[in-house]
């Protein structure tokens, strides 16, 4: 499988290079036979090396031609398609977004937004869906906000009502 | 040690305690009853929420989740003959085709009631033989913790994945990602770039649910899932008092299979509930009628899958170690509230092992209240749609992992373990290997330099002592085994042409 190879070659370089790394850690002699905090980055980038090496260089094992599908009855589940490219990309951005805004807005202000968009994105993608994903984002940022703040006293930046 | 177990039952009964215990119970069912979502992801979820309880009511959270996570799978295996988790595979094979004969009631109400059999007769056995198996770990030095924590590796690379070498990578990883931060002796910095945030390590509850819940998020948006179309004609007649008798003995040896099964690291309720059930049906006088409703079948499984809580626990309170990831997420959960899990425990906190206990017992009991009186409504869980599913459960990451360490840094390190979860599953490396090697490398690497410098750098005791040479023992075999399973492969491969 190609994406073994290449993925062994990664490990290779991550062993590698951890290995480099650990001979440059500084460290006080703690008593006779002590090996130092560096012996266990050493060999585990020795040994991350190694069998990176084995996984990029081995003679790949046969494909079992694709995953069966455990459970086939349509009765009980059909299949959804994944999110476009374009839209797996939006999602990003919007996740990405929550986390840099999360303390810069504060929690109630960021989470309503990242629901917002999610719930609108994933959901049906019409002017009541939009409503909906408007509502549902306002109910749960204020709750979760609020009963996780005074309810369970976890410290959370600008959380209104709490 | 019964006695404890009593005064801390006692205090399960303040509300407070009872409130939190019944939150964690069907947080974990509903996580265990989802496909996709799972046991691990739910202790993983609410491990930060309990920061701010009292150490008790913590723990008694944490582990009324884990026993909810592990029982909630039935659900969604016999409604939709989809697993909620790998525990209730061997579920589907008879409740799913009793489900569809009109006896879901029957089958649901069946696998309750084994889960919490299988459940209590666990705790027995963990409450009787946890303090033997304590006192004799009491004996283990610095050596033995070494060889344990190699053994343990070994043996869940070994048993949890057919690729090794993968296996391997991944405890070597998981090893790796624990190094960073400040050393556990000595202090000196590693792999931290000069970031302040690095030097403080990589926290448990980042690792553990990006690793776990953002990777599945991931998967979800980006590959094919599935909506479900549960049948909801939940009616019939429940369970007979003579079958319940008559399966006296099949609960008793499934009880015993998911208790062996859950000591052994890296196998735990996914493997026991099949073994169980193929136990089940060779004993059986009508092994034709498995597969197609059998309610022996659905109390071997079920009985199995909950055993093996019991089983995984005890490795897990007598010497500090998890065998699988869920267990591995608990371990980080008693570290949060002032509890190491180890062979000292039983001496210097026997309140709060009574604690694991009593709320182990209530969590079984409870859930087995709230299941059959939900036993209608419950599963309605399974029609929450996925677009509002999906945000909630992000919002709820993100906030546990940043009250896990007040500060940003960490849902940065969360996200960005649910992108290595995410590759690493696509492509066949197993999360279990690296999750425990993450959680054993602290306890690895202090007792290897305690064993290096108490004997002066010399190895040789690692092999002239005896329990130490058991492990290793047990390790250079699991280790040749691992390679003749490699040359054997390569063999069969090479006559296959």
């Amino acid at each position: 499988m190609a994406a073994d190879r290449l993925i062994g070659a990664g490990f290779f370089i991550l062993g590698i290079v951890m290995a480099w790394a650990s001979t440059q850690i500084a460290f006080p002699m703690l008593g006779e036979g002590d090996p130092g905090p560096q012996v266990l980055p050493l060999a585990l980038g020795v040994l991350i090396a190694l069998l990176g090496a084995m996984l990029s260089l081995r003679k790949p094992a046969a494909e079992a031609g694709g995953e069966a599908p455990l459970f086939d009855d349509a009765d009980t589940a059909t299949l959804i398609p994944a999110e476009t490219p374009l839209m797996r990309v939006v999602h990003v951005v919007n996740l990405v977004a929550y986390a840099v805004l999360f303390e810069r807005l504060g929690f109630t202000l960021s989470t309503f937004i990242f629901l917002a968009v999610a719930i609108f994105l994933l959901g049906a993608r019409t002017l009541r869906g939009g409503i909906a994903a408007v509502m549902v984002a306002a109910l749960v940022s204020l709750v979760v906000g609020s009963g996780l703040k005074l309810g369970v006293g976890v410290s959370l930046p600008g959380v209104l009502f709490g | 040690m019964f006695e404890l177990f009593i005064v801390n039952l006692g205090q399960l009964l303040y509300p407070a305690t009872l409130i939190a215990m019944v939150g964690g119970l069907l947080v974990g069912l509903f996580f265990g009853a989802l496909p996709g979502l799972s046991a691990t992801m739910a202790v993983a979820l609410l491990l930060p929420v309990t920061f701010a309880m009292e150490p008790d009511v913590g723990i008694a959270t944490l582990v009324a989740t884990y026993i909810g996570g592990v029982t909630g799978g039935l659900v969604s295996a016999t409604l939709l003959r989809i697993p909620g988790t790998p525990s209730s595979i061997a579920t589907t094979f008879d409740g799913y085709p009793l489900a569809r004969a009109g006896e879901a009631t029957k089958a649901l109400a069946t696998g309750m009631v084994a889960s919490a059999i299988g459940g209590l007769l666990s705790l027995l056995v963990l409450v009787a033989f946890a303090p033997t198996l304590a006192r004799f770990a009491i004996r283990f030095g610095a050596h033995e913790f070494t060889a344990l924590t190699v053994a343990a590796l070994m043996l869940v690379v070994v048993l949890s994945q057919a690729n090794m070498v993968k296996g391997l990578l991944s405890a070597a990883l998981g090893l790796a990602v624990a190094t960073v931060g400040f050393a556990p002796i000595g202090a000196s910095q590693r792999f931290t770039f000069g970031s302040i945030d690095l030097a403080a390590g990589i926290g448990i509850v980042p690792f553990m649910v990006g690793l776990f819940a953002i990777s599945e998020m991931i998967r979800q948006v980006a590959e094919p899932s599935l909506r479900i179309k549960p049948n909801f004609d939940i009616r019939g007649t429940g369970i007979r008092l003579a079958e319940f008798i008559g399966n006296g003995w099949n609960m008793l040896r499934s009880a015993a299979i998911g208790i062996i099964i859950g000591v052994l690291p890296g196998i735990g309720g996914s493997a026991s509930n099949l073994v169980a059930y193929g136990a089940a049906r060779q004993a059986s006088k009508e092994p034709e009628s498995f597969g197609k409703g059998n309610v022996a079948g659905i109390y071997a499984s079920e009985t199995a899958n909950n055993a093996s809580v019991g089983g995984a626990l005890l490795p897990l309170i007598t010497l500090g170690i998890p065998g699988d990831g869920v267990t591995a997420v608990l371990i980080g959960g008693f570290t949060i509230h002032g509890l190491q899990p180890g062979p000292l425990l039983f001496r210097n906190e026997p309140d709060l092992i009574g604690m694991i206990y009593a709320a182990f017992f209530a969590a079984t009991v409870l859930l087995l209240v709230i299941q059959l009186l939900t036993i209608r409504l419950f599963p309605r869980v399974l029609l929450v749609p996925r677009h509002l599913l999906l945000p909630i459960l992000i919002v709820l990451m993100v906030v546990g992992t940043y009250a896990s360490g007040n500060r940003l840094f960490e849902v940065w390190v969360m996200l960005g373990f649910g992108l290595v979860g995410y590759g690493m599953e696509k492509y066949g490396f197993p999360l279990g290997p690296m999750v425990l090697g993450f959680v054993l490398g602290p306890i690895f690497e202090t007792n290897l330099r305690r064993a290096m410098m108490f004997s002066g750098g010399d190895l040789m005791p690692f092999i002239t002592r005896p329990i130490s040479a058991v492990l290793i023992g047990f390790t250079v075999l699991a280790l040749g085994y691992m390679i003749y399973g490699l040359f054997r492969s390569r063999r069969v491969r090479l006559a296959g042409g």
